[in-house]
């Protein structure tokens, strides 16, 4: 068990979750405390937070030796599954902790959502070009969504801008359990794409 | 019996082939063309997404490429960069490399050519796309084609320092966290104040009467290349006798930075053009003049207005001329316009009852002293600013105040003959509408 938290790098990625949401915490902090800003000035930390926690967890699928991996007797679907799950949950915790307070703007909901939409996405990616790249499609996505979702929050930009949303958007929540349900069940079934030494 | 030697016909595959440049390779195979594919489209939908905003004068159009070039297409060149850097020591191809016999700075200048020129395609590509769509809609001016070059370097710069930091960082969070700690630093720059912040390749200047200085350009392409140049020989050329080379482009750079340092740092590289501000005038009475950039905008404005314009044409105290742009009323009759900006898409005026209600309101603006406004007659006279606002434009549903209490006032108003009305509005325009007092009762 040990080998295997060592081999997936666990240790490093609890320790990059802690690290993130400890300086989402004094992000928000910060932000909130420039002249002219107020609570809503949190959506970066909101937004970019869940994401580095998310390439984290990403990261952490690679399994360096994926083909003596297969040839063990026990089926993998349960680890995989505890694998993206357990620091996603720890992941969860620690932003809703980080950001208090405005649950309706941009607070522990909209951090708790991003950052299940984003492992989801992060997990997927992983089965699709594999754990070492799995960071680069919620960047993207993030990156694409950021300048051009509406001021405006709802309306259809809750769709396919989920991600800058506040938290009581109902259905930036729906996109982000699907996703999130979605990513980390292919994540669990197929596992992370084999690359060898990555592109 | 004799037989002929009949040499064999040649095949293809005897021609010997010549074997395809490492730099064409690198350049067709990796996550480089994906990399390229990813900025042109960041940059598009994020451009499509505030289209209205930008796509009808140069200047917008040019500052927010600016913008979305620095804080998009630049930390996700320096993410990709860093991914490509951390390649062979991902693949354990480190020491091939080592044995191929090319210069170490050759070989790291082909290896670099991915992470730089594929993110600063697909960047020009995307401007490209963005200028030509501007282009039927604008009136005058140019698009800064120096600047958007400049974005097109920066970008590549910091691609290519993404792969020296791949290179040497051997974590495998190094690419995604350079692109969130590129983004989060490129927008603090962005939104520094003083000159430092016209270092940082996101800063922004919405002023559509304003050009750049000249120079701005190539001195801001010397800054980035500058020092990513430094960067790569540095890296390339570390361990050998020529690393003092590293200073040269460093010294470029710097020298640039001061450049740009020295520029006032509200203002920075920009200053005012005559030749954008220039009134261009229709022949209504009054006479509604726009600056140049927004001369596609005359007729919808002069239509826009002219419900308005007919009702105060030749009465006492009415505009003669109204003026749109930086310099303001320039002499007695003058009223000032307000901004187009808002309610302009694409060289046409898309709320054109919005425009009016709010050139009615600047018309009845006044102002006042402290003191002023106030008195037992307050409440009615403000009443009545809102009535006649509301007779001469309504104001579009969901904006605006609540005319509720200005309503008797607005139904005397509509009830009169078009004399009474005229009179009365000329009574309305001679008042100070200060004092609540003098305004006079519908």
């Amino acid at each position: 068990m040990r080998l295997y938290l060592r081999s997936r790098a666990l240790p490093g990625t609890l320790a990059a979750l802690a690290g993130a949401a400890a300086v989402a915490a004094w992000a928000a902090r910060w932000l909130v405390s420039l002249p002219g800003f107020d609570h809503t000035a949190r959506l970066p930390v909101v937004v970019f937070g869940p994401l580095f926690a998310a390439a984290a967890v990403g990261a952490s699928l690679h399994a360096p030796s994926d083909e003596l991996d297969r040839t063990a007797v026990r089926a993998w679907w349960p680890r995989r599954l505890a694998h993206a799950l357990a620091p996603t949950v720890l992941a969860v915790a620690l932003f809703a902790l980080a950001l208090p307070g405005h649950a309706e703007a941009y607070g522990a909901p909209a951090a708790v959502r991003n950052t299940l939409g984003l492992v989801g996405l992060t997990a997927g990616a992983a089965v699709v070009v594999g754990a070492r790249l799995s960071w680069l499609p919620p960047t993207f996505l993030v990156g694409a969504v950021y300048l051009a979702a509406p001021s405006e929050p709802g309306g259809a930009a809750q769709w396919w801008a989920w991600v800058m949303q506040p938290g009581s958007q109902g259905g930036a929540w729906t996109v982000a359990v699907a996703v999130f349900v979605a990513g980390t069940c292919a994540y669990g079934w197929r596992g992370a794409r084999y690359v060898t030494g990555g592109s | 019996m004799t037989t002929t030697l009949v040499p064999p016909p040649r095949t293809d595959g005897a021609t010997p082939t010549r074997a395809a440049s490492p730099l064409r390779t690198e350049l067709r195979r990796g996550l480089g063309p994906w990399t390229g594919a990813a900025v042109a489209v960041t940059v598009l939908v994020t451009m499509y997404g505030k289209a209205p905003d930008w796509q009808g004068r140069w200047a917008d159009a040019t500052n927010m490429l600016h913008v979305v070039a620095g804080l998009l297409a630049g930390p996700l060149a320096l993410a990709a960069g860093g991914w490509q850097g951390g390649r062979d020591r991902r693949r354990g191809t480190t020491d091939l490399w080592e044995s191929v016999p090319r210069s170490p700075l050759r070989r790291l200048f082909v290896a670099v050519a991915p992470s730089a020129l594929w993110p600063a395609a697909g960047l020009l590509l995307a401007d490209a796309v963005c200028l030509l769509m501007t282009w039927p809609y604008v009136s005058a001016g140019r698009p800064y084609l120096e600047l958007v070059a400049a974005d097109v370097v920066a970008v590549a710069a910091l691609g290519a320092l993404g792969h020296v930091v791949g290179r040497v960082v051997r974590r495998r969070l190094t690419a995604p966290l350079l692109g969130i700690v590129g983004y989060l630093g490129l927008a603090v720059s962005a939104y520094r104040e003083g000159p430092v912040r016209w270092l940082g390749p996101a800063g922004e200047h919405q002023f559509f009467w304003d050009r750049p200085v000249w120079w701005f350009g190539p001195v801001s392409m010397a800054w980035t290349a500058g020092i990513a140049l430094a960067v790569l020989l540095a890296y390339g050329l570390r361990g050998t006798r020529l690393l003092p080379v590293a200073l040269v482009p460093l010294a470029v750079a710097v020298a640039a930075a001061g450049l740009i340092l020295r520029l006032p740092g509200d203002e920075g590289p920009w200053r005012h053009d005559p030749a954008l501000a220039r009134w261009v005038c229709d022949d209504g009475a009054p006479q509604v003049c726009l600056t140049a950039v927004d001369e596609s905008l005359l007729p919808d404005v002069s239509a826009a207005l002219s419900p308005l314009n007919a009702r105060v044409k030749g009465l006492p105290g009415a505009p003669v001329r109204w003026v749109s742009g930086p310099g303001g009323p320039a002499r007695a009759g003058d009223v000032a316009l307000p901004s187009t900006e808002r309610e302009a898409v694409r060289g046409r005026l898309v709320r054109a009852d919005l425009y009016l209600n709010s050139a009615v309101n600047w018309l009845f603006s006044d102002t006042c002293q402290p003191g002023d406004g106030t008195g037992p007659n307050a409440e009615r006279a403000s009443a009545i600013h809102l009535a006649v606002s509301e007779w001469l434009a309504p104001t579009p549903d969901d904006y605006g105040p609540d005319p509720t209490a200005a309503r008797p006032y607005i139904d005397r108003l509509t009830a009169k003959s078009p004399a009474e009305q005229r009179d009365y509005l000329a009574r309305y325009l001679a008042a100070d509408s200060c004092h609540p007092d003098e305004v006079p009762v519908p």
